[in-house]
């Protein structure tokens, strides 16, 4: 069983890498549970990494209090989105179904959490506030460039998301948009002010 | 016929191309076409180069404000 969600996981993950139309294709007609549960068992063991971080200490109750907090946070905001994509789809006219978006919108985890480790990695290697120097320079304009990459690629598999998961034409995905980005950068707001992401990035 | 494997691959493989209608956009449609296969293989070569160029941009466009926005992203996760 364990093989089996790893071998499928880092499938998914190639092919997201390299062929993420056709990955996404694939998942939205052949995809089941497994598929969801390796990127929930990457995101998890992720977040143990990040809650080590952002507590800066082995007690118990802060690392079980940072990981409770964050883990919460995304299964909540995961949920909200797949519900939203969906009820939002259907109102543009979808014709998915629910369990396809749920599979789908799990994969565009995957850059979130790329992005999370590399910000963790970074904060660990060469801890902020960067300086003015030539290489903190360069870092900086590293780390956009990277940021923005993963942003892009999480952009697509939104596209992807709806095109497949929904089976929605260029036009109701921009209808569809429309109406969801509002909602999102409300709902980011809201997680900023409680103290849930410091970044949108979910 | 109907029970050949490689039948059976191809109609599987057929009816998940033909999941959704070719995407149209109206007068865009031919530029659509050409655009988008550069996305669907190996995205990357096109997403790190425009995000360079973003990230340049940026720093052309901000200055110094770049690198303190850096700062209180590393802090962010």
């Amino acid at each position: 069983m364990f093989q089996t969600i790893l071998f499928r996981f880092i499938r998914n993950c190639w092919g997201l890498i390299s062929e993420p139309y056709a990955t996404m294709r694939r998942l939205s007609s052949e995809g089941n549970s497994i598929d969801v549960v390796g990127v929930w068992c990457a995101v998890l063991v992720g977040f143990v990494f990040i809650a080590l971080l952002r507590s800066r200490s082995l007690h118990p109750f802060l690392l079980t209090y940072n990981f409770g907090l964050l883990t919460t946070g995304v299964v909540f905001t995961y949920l909200l989105t797949v519900l939203g994509i969906y009820l939002v789809g259907k109102l543009v006219g979808g014709r998915g179904e629910l369990k396809t978006v749920v599979i789908t919108w799990s994969m565009t985890l995957l850059p979130t959490l790329i992005w999370f480790i590399a910000a963790s990695f970074s904060y660990l290697i060469l801890p902020p506030p960067r300086n003015l120097t030539m290489l903190g320079k360069l870092f900086s304009l590293v780390f956009v460039s990277g940021s923005v990459a993963l942003f892009f690629w999480k952009g697509m598999l939104y596209y992807l998301t709806l095109r497949f998961g929904m089976r929605l034409a260029m036009g109701r995905i921009l209808i569809a948009s429309a109406i969801i980005f509002p909602l999102g950068i409300l709902y980011s707001i809201v997680m900023y002010q409680v103290g849930i992401f410091r970044i949108p990035f979910i | 016929m109907i029970n050949d494997p490689i039948f059976e691959s191809v109609k599987r493989r057929w009816e998940e191309v033909m999941m959704v209608p070719p995407q149209r956009v109206g007068p865009l449609t031919p530029l659509y076409k050409r655009v988008i296969p550069l996305f669907k293989v190996h995205p990357w070569r096109v997403l790190v180069l425009a995000a360079g160029f973003i990230a340049l941009g940026s720093y052309i466009l901000l200055g110094p404000m770049l690198v303190r926005i850096v700062s209180l992203l590393q802090k962010g996760f």
